[in-house]
């Protein structure tokens, strides 16, 4: 705020603006940077290979038949998924928000409740359920005499699983929007001698609106982006979306780097637009950073269907939660792997504990949930100071190059996952520091990848905190720092643990980025499941799951308090 | 309320106690050495800017020992940025301020005090009481930051809520006080430290009309006991004339007029200013006769009125108090008295405000004209066709801006 030309502070303050900025450059612009050389050059950039040459080959490559179908194959599951996704959620967000809907913290839950499933074990989850003959419901189905058959390995099972779970980001949006509109507005319209449906077209829908449309980009972005359901779903069966293409052109012999950088840069730019469009549609008006009393509306009266409404909500979580929990648990209980028919679905003599057992007590699974936690932790940790630094100077200080650091922190939004872990495998693989097959460069990835939520959540508990606190503590005699351990600190100490928190969970749910980063001695629990998945080992990737499945949700009830916020 | 009420009156109590016994600033002898010396405050050029737009643009101010100066003006006219410059929560561009003998900012000399380093006591607009700490923390607080003996701390700080009349709220949390409440904990916050000066920027603009009364009344009482040099920031012209010793009008970025609350009052020197001080019939004008007697003519109202001021060269307004008119009924009014302008014009809203009456009056060329008859009569009608009698010692005739 002061910190002026002559004033005493002036070269500490620069001198962490330079240690922020370096830390944004390491974290954030090194691997963008070296994805975009990477995908100029003719040859891999870090294999000592010598005559390399900059060309545009890649880029020219881009336009062959495979990745067009890749292209349409990303927009076909992500558009599709979020149309899904936009029903579901904000039926369950309107019929929380306004309606005599019964039951309406089951509602809320439902709402949220798939934000916390992994996608990994959800896809996993699925295409047990419903894959070939020997999926638990088409066996169900076979048994009952139902002619439907479920192909979940397919673009419309991708489609299916991303409109499933979802769901929560429209619901949140939409939720949040409706209940902060204020009801004076409705009630003028209707004073004004308007209809209901009226008003909801001409007063309600304009106000959520914004809502809507960022709900529906941010869904379409995280979708487009998405890893492990086409992976799971769609690779065994040759869909490819544009991140297969990336993860295949890395995992075939020889790999390709250079073309798989020509891509990741297309997906980002395919991103960017989506992040850029959202961003104009919500700017100044993001509801979700608007924490209003919740307004008392006068409920809509849903008559005879308010116990239908509420089958329906029972229906989506049932199938979104339900299902995959009790196949999770059939799939980990089984002895053995073959299911002759649904009667041997429920047949006690083939249920054991046996693989459950193995899961709990193998060393593999065991590191992997220690090295989850330690991993998570840790960026928990140094996220927290980080963030705290780097809000803070962004808000309350008037160092020059400020707001570059904020545009720094949010572009890992714009940067899908799996390019990031390539991007974070090339720069620190050349690096002459030991960081390459430690847990240190997962931390150092989930560090970039939750930056914007990290930095963003404590920003706006800084926010909340009136410049004069800070200001009233120096003209009573504390100093800069004084001010802040004592004022400033305590004050934000809710918003930081929040963050702080969600850095545990999201790096505990995390897969993608990890992929290109782990070791052997560095898997973390996630990659575990994965890798048993593509080894085929069926009942422990079950087992495993539901072993996962447990800690999040024990993660996410721990820590609710605080997670409130966040939502 | 009656909570409060009573603790103002044991604060009055105390507050005489506390000026024999804790006397929290020595006042000083009258030094010879020329007339800035008993400067507590002197600003000099002082300029300051956001980006492209000046806020505050070359101020000069001297408040003299234990008074206080109120810097009126609209929003953004670069009152709080002023006070807050005195602070040391913005650093100027250009400018000396000297605090006593001190000297904290200075451009040429390439002087800035740091913020917690100029001991100043400050009030702000949002009180800024830390939610997280009690009463007793906050008021502390700042002696906490100096290092004062835990037995000293306790004193001083529970003679000062004494004072402030919150004797007995010490371990209640800040978050649970009412406003005005937490006006008292922040003005006792600004005074254990026993500071050199006192900064208030729109204190009772949050709280509400009855309480901002009383504390007014309280807050000037404390400043004149204990003589502590002050600057007080508002928009509101009764604040304004109420707290002074005397008032600096400032607008877009400069002072425009300084003076004693009285005599600003009754001579604004422009038209704005006048507006600003609550002359709300403001009328442009042009001269009629410039004589000894001279006399103006309103635009577009086909009137002519006498004056006593020798009306400044330029475009001019004449600026008339509701309160300087009288409202008569046009029965047995008689001829009016010599130096006594004459108006005449239909009631077009008549509100009891309690101590007097507020009339707009409307002429037969369409201006409305406000005015205040008094409150023991029977009020004029709606419609009523009534006379204005407006004396020519009341008709200001200031440049137009």
């Amino acid at each position: 705020m002061n910190g002026g030309a002559f004033s005493s502070s002036r070269p500490a303050g620069l001198l962490l603006m330079g240690v922020l900025f370096l830390a944004l450059v390491v974290l954030v612009a090194a691997p963008v940077g070296t994805l975009v050389y990477t995908s100029l050059l003719s040859g891999a950039p870090f294999s000592g290979q010598t005559g390399l040459t900059f060309t545009l080959d890649h880029y020219r490559a881009l336009l062959s038949g495979d990745l067009a179908e890749a292209t349409m194959n990303t927009l076909i599951v992500s558009l599709g998924g979020a149309v899904i996704a936009m029903a579901i959620g904000c039926s369950m967000a309107w019929l929380a928000a306004r309606t005599d809907a019964p039951c309406k913290s089951l509602i809320h839950l439902a709402g949220v409740m798939p934000l916390f499933v992994s996608l990994l074990v959800a896809a996993v989850t699925w295409s047990l359920l419903g894959s070939g003959r020997s999926g638990y419901l088409n066996l169900i189905f076979d048994y009952i005499g139902l002619p439907i058959r479920l192909q979940m390995q397919s673009l419309s099972g991708i489609t299916f699983i991303h409109g499933l779970y979802y769901t929560p980001y429209p619901f949140i949006f939409l939720y949040s929007a409706l209940t902060l509109v204020n009801p004076d507005m409705e009630e003028a319209a209707a004073v004004h001698g308007g209809t209901l449906q009226r008003n909801l077209r001409r007063i309600t829908f304009p106000l959520v609106k914004p809502a809507l449309i960022g709900a529906f980009l941010l869904i379409v972005v995280l979708m487009a982006e998405d890893f492990p359901v086409p992976q799971i779903l769609g690779a065994p069966v040759g869909i490819e979306t544009l991140s297969i293409s990336i993860y295949k052109l890395m995992t075939v012999v020889p790999s390709q780097p250079n073309q798989a950088a020509a891509v990741s840069i297309a997906l980002t730019a395919l991103v960017c637009v989506l992040v850029y469009v959202q961003r104009r549609a919500l700017s100044g008006r993001d509801y979700r950073t608007l924490t209003g009393k919740g307004a008392q509306v006068r409920p809509i009266r849903l008559g005879a269907w308010r116990w239908p409404a509420f089958g329906f909500v029972a229906l989506y979580a049932f199938i979104a939660v339900g299902l995959p929990m009790l196949a999770l648990l059939q799939g980990a209980l089984r002895s053995n792997l073959f299911i002759v028919d649904a009667a041997a679905l429920f047949d006690p003599a083939q249920m054991s504990l046996k693989h459950l057992h193995e899961a709990i007590t193998s060393p593999t699974v065991r590191q992997g949930l220690l090295n989850s936690l330690i991993a998570g932790g840790l960026t928990a940790l140094i996220g927290s100071v980080f963030f705290f630094v780097l809000a803070y100077v962004v808000n309350r200080s008037t160092l020059p190059g400020r707001r570059a650091l904020e545009y720094l922190a949010m572009t890992p939004i714009a940067v899908p996952a799996l390019v990031m872990g390539l991007g974070i495998l090339w720069t620190w693989v050349r690096m002459p520091l030991p960081v390459y097959g430690t847990l240190a460069i997962l931390v150092i990835a989930f560090l970039t990848r939750f930056l914007p939520q990290g930095y963003r959540a404590v920003s706006s508990s800084i926010q909340q905190v009136h410049d004069d606190l800070e200001s009233a503590a120096m003209v009573a005699g504390a100093t800069r720092q004084g001010a802040i351990r004592t004022i400033t600190l305590p004050l934000v100490r809710g918003g930081v643990v929040a963050s702080a928190f969600l850095m545990i969970v999201l790096g505990v749910r995390e897969l993608t980025a990890s992929l290109f980063l782990y070791t052997t001695d560095t898997r973390v629990l996630s990659i575990v499941i994965y890798e048993a998945y593509v080894n085929g080992y069926w009942a422990q990737v079950a087992s495993i799951s539901l072993i996962y499945t447990v800690l999040l949700v024990a993660l996410t009830l721990i820590g609710r308090r605080w997670l409130r916020a966040q939502l | 309320m009656s909570r409060s009420a009573r603790g103002f009156q044991a604060s009055r109590r105390e507050l005489t106690w506390a000026a024999r016994g804790l006397v929290l600033r020595q006042p000083r002898g009258k030094s010879a050495d020329g007339e800035t010396a008993h400067m507590a405050i002197r600003i000099e050029g002082l300029r300051k800017s956001y980006g492209a737009s000046v806020a505050v643009d070359g101020v000069d101010i001297a408040v003299p020992e234990g008074k206080m100066l109120v810097l009126l003006g609209p929003s953004g006219c670069g009152k709080t940025t002023t006070m807050r410059c005195i602070a040391g929560l913005e650093q100027p561009e250009e400018g000396v301020i000297a605090i006593g003998q001190r000297t904290v900012f200075s451009h040429a000399g390439r002087i800035n005090v740091a913020v917690n380093e100029r001991r100043v006591g400050m009030v702000f607009q949002s009180y800024a009481i830390w939610p997280h700490m009690s009463v007793y923390e906050n008021v502390a607080y700042p002696l906490d930051m100096t290092g004062v003996a835990r037995a000293e701390k306790e004193k001083r700080v529970t003679e000062i809520l004494r004072v402030v009349g919150l004797e007995g709220f010490g371990e209640r949390g800040a978050s649970y006080l009412s406003g005005g409440q937490m006006q008292r904990v922040a003005l006792a916050r600004s005074l254990v430290m026993r500071p050199s000066v006192l900064l208030f920027d729109e204190p009772l603009s949050n709280l509400d009309a009855r309480l901002r009364d009383h504390l007014r009344v309280q807050l000037r009482e404390l400043q004149t006991t204990f003589g502590i040099t002050s600057v007080y920031v508002t928009h509101d012209q009764r604040e304004a004339l109420a707290l002074a010793d005397e008032i600096a009008v400032m607008q877009a970025g400069k002072v425009v007029q300084r003076g004693d609350p009285v005599s600003l009052y009754r001579r604004p020197k422009t038209s704005s200013i006048a507006d600003f001080l609550g002359y709300s019939n403001i009328f442009d004008a042009t001269l009629a006769d410039g004589g000894a007697n001279p006399r103006v003519s309103l635009d577009g109202q086909a009137c002519v009125l006498e004056t006593l001021d020798a009306p400044p060269a330029g475009p001019i307004s004449v600026c008339v108090r509701p309160d300087d008119i009288t409202v008569r009924a046009r029965d047995g009014a008689g001829s009016p008295a010599p130096g006594m302008n004459r108006l005449e014009g239909d009631i077009v809203l008549a509100s009891f405000m309690g101590p007097f009456y507020q009339y707009r009056v409307r002429l037969p060329q369409g201006a409305v004209w406000e005015a205040y008859g008094p409150a023991d009569a029977r009020g004029h009608g709606l419609g009523e066709r009534v006379l204005l009698d407006v004396p020519a010692s009341a008709v200001l005739v200031a440049p137009r801006t």
